[in-house]
């Protein structure tokens, strides 16, 4: 069957380029830095950043990838249906409370947990476009109780929750990387099982039920998922911005189609960005460290611009 | 287990506060070709999607109504509310009717291979068959978004051909296509019906298509009553789509009656 044949010889090929480029980032970020470290100290200081920033690029960019195509719209980001804003309202109220890094965590994944059954109620009843207004009408509403808690707080809290705003990776230690890295994966994977039923939502919703796919339950599913590593990765390392709008659109200017190898890619490479921003986050002003937001924002959007121009697809 | 029919007993559908249909039953069999025709907004879509399990994915509409299917390919025949359509249910009627409807979109730039691709669902088919008998090479590499709307909806009549299914339902899905690929698409079709594979159902406002292959002619007037079997004369065609609209001509060669509008 030539058609076959040739689908699955080009995509051993990218699966191949870009798993390489990932272990060379992986390393390079871990290996070099602004100053030599012993193997210990980088295990201690820039391991757990690298694990951190593998989960949670990764994982943003693989669930920007699905609610793209589950709310049939380009302009989705995992941050679209306000699950990262109720996580950032825990954090602040933990921060307001005086709770531990660890506690505030707890409390932040409650209040997304809260955020994701509302949606997952409504998804059931609502078309596509419907759970999406009600996400932008709940990151509004979140970003207002956000906006008072920072008002209200103290200058050094004030100071605390913006810097935890802007992301950053190295807050927590190895043990607490590899679980959550462990968890994203997990979840990457079930949304892995749900590619080909993602496939046919592009004919629409209409489409993909006459092909045999329960929509209703694929949306709750990737809803479910996504928010639960959204949640995850606002709550533990702030709100990184940008990964999970651009790496998609990236990976579908390079030619990359259908989403089993979308969301493997996806994966890799926000990864490979989040790596990398990282890494010049550390190096660039050292010792002084930029917060990773501002870097992966800073740093993408004028190269998302770039290819974007160069697109044909985009051009009118 | 392969389906030879398809009962549908509808009672009291209600849509959106205004009744499609009162007391209806229809059968659609294997081997036939059965066409419905009516004026605008009596209903023929809405009663394909109903068949299909798609109704109730318009947004906005209250439902109401009973719905009864038959069927050997079906688990769980019998008198259905329409708010108990769940998934597993339209999952059945998925792997039983293929819908096509005129009015299909892509929301993505995908090659046109692909897009075939999709239409095998659960299982990979590759029909290499398919694609030498509707002539699809020199589409594979284009992107779905470069397409005419008559290569879409010709390339989307492939992309349901792709899973086999025992009925394939076509609303006005041959309304942008020429001459050319319409006669392939027909072709194709009247083949898998004479080897009773397939059981046809094709909705247009084309007098002159809807009469051309079927068996079995339906009309459905406005209020959601059928007229089966329809019989194509003047004065029914004036009836069903209002006075002085048609006039029937007798054809040369064939002797089959054509229908031409009536003049301004």
């Amino acid at each position: 069957m030539p058609l076959y044949i040739s689908i699955k010889y080009s995509s051993r090929m990218k699966w191949i380029s870009v798993f390489a480029l990932f272990c060379l980032v992986f390393l390079v970020a871990i290996f070099f830095g602004s100053e030599n470290l012993s193997i210990e100290n980088v295990i201690i200081l820039r391991l757990p950043r690298v694990i951190f920033a593998v989960a949670i690029g990764g994982g943003l960019a693989a669930s920007g990838l699905v609610l793209q195509t589950v709310l049939q719209n380009p302009l989705s980001d995992p941050y679209i249906l306000g699950i990262s804003s109720a996580a950032a309202v825990g954090a602040a109220l933990s921060n307001a409370l005086g709770l531990s890094m660890h506690h505030s965590v707890f409390v932040s994944l409650l209040f997304a947990a809260m955020l994701t059954f509302v949606l997952l109620s409504l998804s059931k009843r609502l078309s596509a476009q419907g759970v999406l207004l009600v996400g932008i009408s709940l990151n509004f509403f979140f970003g207002g109780l956000l906006s008072a808690f920072v008002t209200l707080s103290s200058p050094s809290s004030t100071q605390q929750i913006v810097n935890w705003l802007y992301g950053d990776l190295g807050r927590f230690e190895l043990n607490f990387g590899l679980f959550v890295l462990i968890i994203v994966l997990l979840q990457v994977f079930l949304l892995f099982t749900e590619s080909r039923k993602l496939d046919l939502l592009y004919l629409g919703e209409e489409g993909a039920m006459n092909s045999g796919v329960d929509v209703k339950r694929t949306k709750s599913t990737v809803i479910l998922l996504s928010s639960l590593i959204v949640a995850l990765s606002v709550s533990s390392c702030g709100m990184i911005g940008f990964v999970g709008l651009v790496i998609p659109h990236l990976l579908r200017i390079a030619g990359v189609i259908g989403h089993r190898f979308q969301i493997i890619c996806s994966f890799l490479v926000g990864s490979i960005f989040l790596i990398i921003c990282d890494w010049i986050s550390r190096v660039v002003a050292a010792p002084v460290e930029l917060s990773v937001g501002t870097v992966t924002a800073l740093f993408g959007a004028p190269l998302f611009g770039l290819l974007l121009w160069r697109s044909r697809g985009f051009r009118s | 287990m392969k389906a030879s029919k398809i009962l549908v007993d509808i009672q009291n559908l209600v849509l959106g506060g205004k009744t499609i249909f009162c007391e209806q039953k229809l059968e659609f069999n294997v081997g036939s070709w059965m066409s419905i025709i009516g004026p605008n907004g009596a209903g023929k879509s809405s009663l394909l999607k109903l068949v299909c399990g798609l109704l109730k994915l318009v947004p906005n509409k209250e439902f109401s109504g009973k719905v009864s299917y038959f069927s050997e390919k079906l688990q769980n025949n019998g008198e259905l509310h329409l708010s108990h359509f769940n998934g597993s249910y339209e999952k059945q009627l998925g792997s039983l009717v293929g819908y096509i409807g005129a009015e299909s979109l892509m929301a993505i730039d995908i090659p046109v291979k692909q897009f075939i691709r999709l239409g095998e669902f659960p299982n990979y088919f590759a029909e290499s068959f398919l694609l030498d008998f509707f002539e699809v090479e020199p589409y594979l590499n284009r992107s779905v978004l470069t397409l005419s709307s008559g290569e879409f909806q010709y390339l989307n009549f492939i992309r349901i051909l792709n899973r086999p299914r025992e009925f394939i339902f076509l609303d006005e899905a041959f309304s942008r296509m020429d001459f050319y690929h319409l006669k392939k698409c027909a072709t194709y079709l009247i083949q898998k019906i004479k080897l009773k594979e397939v059981g046809v159902v094709f909705v247009s406002h084309d007098l002159q298509l809807a009469t051309a292959w079927s068996n079995q002619l339906i009309g459905i007037e406005c209020g959601g009553q059928l007229v089966q079997p329809f019989e194509f004369t003047e004065e029914k065609l004036t009836s069903l789509y209002g006075r002085g609209t048609f006039f029937l001509e007798e054809g040369v060669k064939s002797g089959k009656k054509f229908v031409l509008p009536a003049q301004l």
